[in-house]
């Protein structure tokens, strides 16, 4: 067969106009473009904190206790004598990072459960479904509170109340997913070709999902990092002296009178990770979607 | 066009009318409130039932009293009882008061407290351990009681709340259910309704024994988060709120329609190590974290100063309190003592014994908040040495130690002398099987001195043989005791002739008024 050099040259011209135009497409997209800067700002902030102030978030120094900012404690201390900077900075390692799991976890519990549930369809996919309606009935934070309750107070039992519960937005939108394209010709066509169950779900019906668990999942992430901080504020996550941002706001509140801080900057925290994983999510929903092309 | 503005001004006017028929009953029950006295307080802790012999809420509501009452020098004195005395070592003979009638009317008199304690008796195992009693003969106004074995304590048994008088006629007419709901007492309040877990409303009882109370109405409220008392002190919805904590008294300090009373109670903080754990079982393990108890930091950082440093389970404020010295924090001697004890520091900087490093597992709870802050400042002093130290927290404490049995240490609070005398506490906490005693301590040679203290009548000599009981129990480290904390009451001005006894039982009086 000749090859099509016409067509090579206008791809790599496609190629070249579609880089250019990613930076115009974020333009058009300011919102997502604050979330990023945030987001990035964030990562800065847990990656270069140790080295700024090089305090240990975990030393309790009586005598420092409740100090206002000064250079060497640039958010002040907190009832327990430990910087408040140094605090908030490795607590941010340790809430995206719990985040970071969840998601990932989620993601290869549910996408799987997700693409079968829908290919193979019958009982199985009855069963599932059921189960997915009996979790989804209840509000998500109840049965994190519930599960995490039952299990005992620790990070491990968090993670796996808050994977309990958000496993099954994702079975559920994989399933929608692959009832729509299950029935399309293009389907036939490779069923008709010979192809197994495996061959069918991975070539051919995972590229269609890919795009919409990742707007999902990073809508998920501020809702995840909302639900870490408040079951570690209730006490059921981060044991002391962990600094957790929920725990270290709960930990504040006596003081929400006197030394509003203590309960202001965890407080400040979570909004602002919250507030750009949501702007990025929305921005990306925007953006993959086919309707808006 | 003409009709829709029109009809935006008869909303506006609605509106505003709304608005100030609202304003003006907002003002008529204002004047309803001033005239029946009423209080509202809110207690720290939860309560389900208002049975008496398994609550001390309705005695602390005032709608329940004892025989003996603790008098404000932690004797005991008569209440419902006018006298007592004991024939032999087994016979008490109490005469009981003339006029007090229950709440429905009827006469108390000794069959009825008779009957009352055997109610008492029934429901109340560690009770029944605790007075002793064989048999009760009741002859009009007295009761004569037979004791099993010589009880001396028996007086000062019957302050505990859970031998409350109540009519068990009463309870038979309406029923437990209800009963336990309104408990028909003697107090000066008799309960109006009850809510588990939320309040108990009280009004007075006209025909109360005493002078009749100044107050028509109580609202005896629950609520175990600190900051929701605080708050509903400072907003007026409360008059007293108990147990506040010690960080927020700044701000209510500067409030000039409150007042804080800060009063030594007899209470103690304390850890208890688990005897059940091998390394724990070692006297200079012990020992060392003993030292590693920052009780000055504890009481000056944490309790701002509103507790006493300790060095045993009675402040020193009772007569039997400890007056050694207060054990100075020392993590150099601590860390040769775990050194002696054959743990070495490995290359991460923990110290270990034969490869396994020493790692405790605190346990801890937050209804007494300033708990998880000792945990806390104990686990940063001994992370300094090597020692790591795990915590956690636990919704109910009890509950937990009674379920496992895997855990290192624990913080705790006990109301060490709650009738003004020592042997409860150290017969609970130093004897196996005991109430206070989770962690199984076995304390070598204090039996005979224990035994000696139960047999002992002589107020004089209890307090010796207690003071004694607790020297013997020092040497072995069992427990590491803290802190006495205070009672930290928060009180609006319009509260009169109230303020919060040390023993946390006498709450609401009929002498207390408001303004």
């Amino acid at each position: 067969m000749k090859p099509n050099y016409n067509a090579m040259s206008s791809a790599a011209l496609m190629h070249q106009r579609s880089s250019t135009s990613k930076w115009k497409t974020l333009l058009r997209y300011p919102l997502m473009l604050v979330g990023s800067v945030l987001f990035l700002a964030l990562i800065l902030f847990v990656a270069a904190g140790p080295y700024l102030v090089p305090n240990d978030p975990l030393l309790i120094q009586m005598s420092e206790r409740l100090r206002p900012a000064s250079w060497e404690y640039p958010l002040g201390t907190d009832h327990l004598g430990r910087c408040i900077f140094s605090r908030l900075a490795s607590g941010a390692q340790m809430t995206l990072s719990l985040a970071g799991i969840v998601i990932t976890a989620t993601i290869f519990i549910g996408v799987p459960i997700g693409l079968l549930t829908g290919y193979v369809g019958g009982r199985l996919d009855t069963f599932i479904m059921r189960v997915v309606d009996g979790v989804g009935a209840l509000p998500e934070i109840i049965v994190a509170i519930a599960v995490s309750g039952f299990l005992g107070p620790s990070i491990t039992n968090l993670l796996i109340a808050i994977i309990a519960v958000k496993w099954i937005e994702y079975v559920r939108l994989v399933r929608s997913i692959i009832l729509l394209e299950r029935e399309k010709e293009y389907m036939e066509a490779a069923r008709a070709a010979g192809f197994g169950t495996w061959h069918m779900i991975r070539r051919q019906l995972l590229p269609h999902i890919v795009s919409p668990v990742i707007v999902l999942a990073s809508l998920d992430i501020g809702k995840i990092i909302l639900i870490v901080s408040s079951l570690s504020y209730l006490g059921l996550g981060a044991q002391p002296p962990t600094p957790e941002w929920g725990a270290m706001l709960n930990d504040g509140r006596p003081y929400f009178q006197t030394i509003p801080q203590l309960m202001i900057y965890p407080g400040l925290c979570i909004m602002i990770v919250v507030m750009s994983c949501n702007l990025i999510g929305d921005g990306l929903r925007q953006l993959l979607d086919v309707r808006n092309k | 066009m003409n009709s829709s503005k029109h009809k935006a001004t008869i909303l506006i006017v609605l509106c505003w009318m709304l608005f100030v028929t609202g304003c003006s009953t907002g003002g008529s029950t204002d004047s309803a409130k001033e005239k029946t006295k009423k209080v509202t307080m809110i207690y720290h802790l939860s309560v389900n039932t208002l049975d008496p012999h398994n609550s001390w809420a309705p005695l602390r509501a005032g709608a329940v009293e004892t025989l003996v009452k603790l008098d404000s020098e932690m004797k005991p004195s008569p209440w419902l009882a006018k006298e007592w005395k004991s024939i032999d070592p087994h016979t008490w003979v109490f005469v009981l008061r003339d006029k007090v009638t229950f709440h429905d009317g009827v006469k108390m008199d000794a069959a009825a407290v008779k009957s009352s304690l055997e109610r008492s008796l029934k429901s109340n195992q560690s009770l029944s351990r605790a007075l002793k009693i064989a048999s009760m003969e009741a002859k009009g106004q007295e009761l004569t009681i037979v004791t099993s074995e010589p009880n001396p304590a028996l007086p000062s048994e019957l302050i505990n709340p859970y031998t409350s008088i109540v009519s068990t006629a009463a309870e038979a007419k309406i029923g437990t259910m209800s009963f336990n709901d309104k408990p028909i007492g003697t107090g000066a309040f008799k309960v109006a309704s009850f809510a588990p877990n939320r309040e108990a409303n009280l009004v007075r009882y006209e025909g109360y024994w005493d002078t009749p109370a100044m107050l028509d109405e109580v609202s005896f409220q629950f609520n175990e988060d600190a900051n929701v008392r605080m708050m509903a002190l400072q907003s007026n919805e409360a008059d007293i709120a108990y147990q506040l904590p010690a960080e927020s008294i700044a701000a209510l300090e500067r409030d000039n329609k409150l007042t804080v009373e800060s009063v030594t109670g007899l209470r103690v903080h304390y850890l208890i190590y688990n005897a059940r754990r091998p390394h724990l079982q070692d006297i200079r393990v012990r020992k060392a974290f003993d030292l590693l108890v920052d009780r000055k930091t504890v009481v000056e950082g944490i309790m701002f100063g509103h507790g006493q440093p300790a060095n045993g389970p009675f402040p020193k404020t009772l007569p039997f309190g400890n007056d050694g010295e207060i054990p100075a924090f020392n993590s150099v001697k601590a860390l040769e003592l775990l050194e002696e004890a054959g743990y070495k520091s490995n290359s991460n900087g923990k110290l270990e014994k034969n490869g396994v490093p020493l790692s405790i597992q605190l346990i801890t709870y937050k209804t007494r908040p300033e708990l998880t802050l000792i945990a806390q400042l104990f686990q940063s002093e001994a992370a300094k040495i090597g020692v790591q130290v795990e915590i956690k927290i636990v919704e109910n404490i009890d509950a937990h130690l009674r379920e496992n049995d895997q855990w290192d240490m624990v913080t705790y609070s006990s109301l060490s002398a709650p009738r003004g005398d020592g042997g409860y506490f150290l017969n609970a906490a130093y004897q196996q099987g005991g109430a206070l005693n989770p962690g199984n301590i076995e304390v070598n040679h204090v039996a005979p001195v224990l035994k000696q203290l139960n047999a002992s009548e002589d107020q004089e000599a209890r307090m010796k043989l207690s003071k004694e009981v607790v020297s013997v129990v020092q040497d072995e480290v069992p427990h590491s005791y803290v802190v006495y904390p205070n009672i930290l009451v928060g009180v609006n001005k319009r509260v009169l002739n109230w303020a919060p006894g040390a023993e946390e039982y006498y709450i609401i009086t009929n002498k207390m008024d408001v303004k």
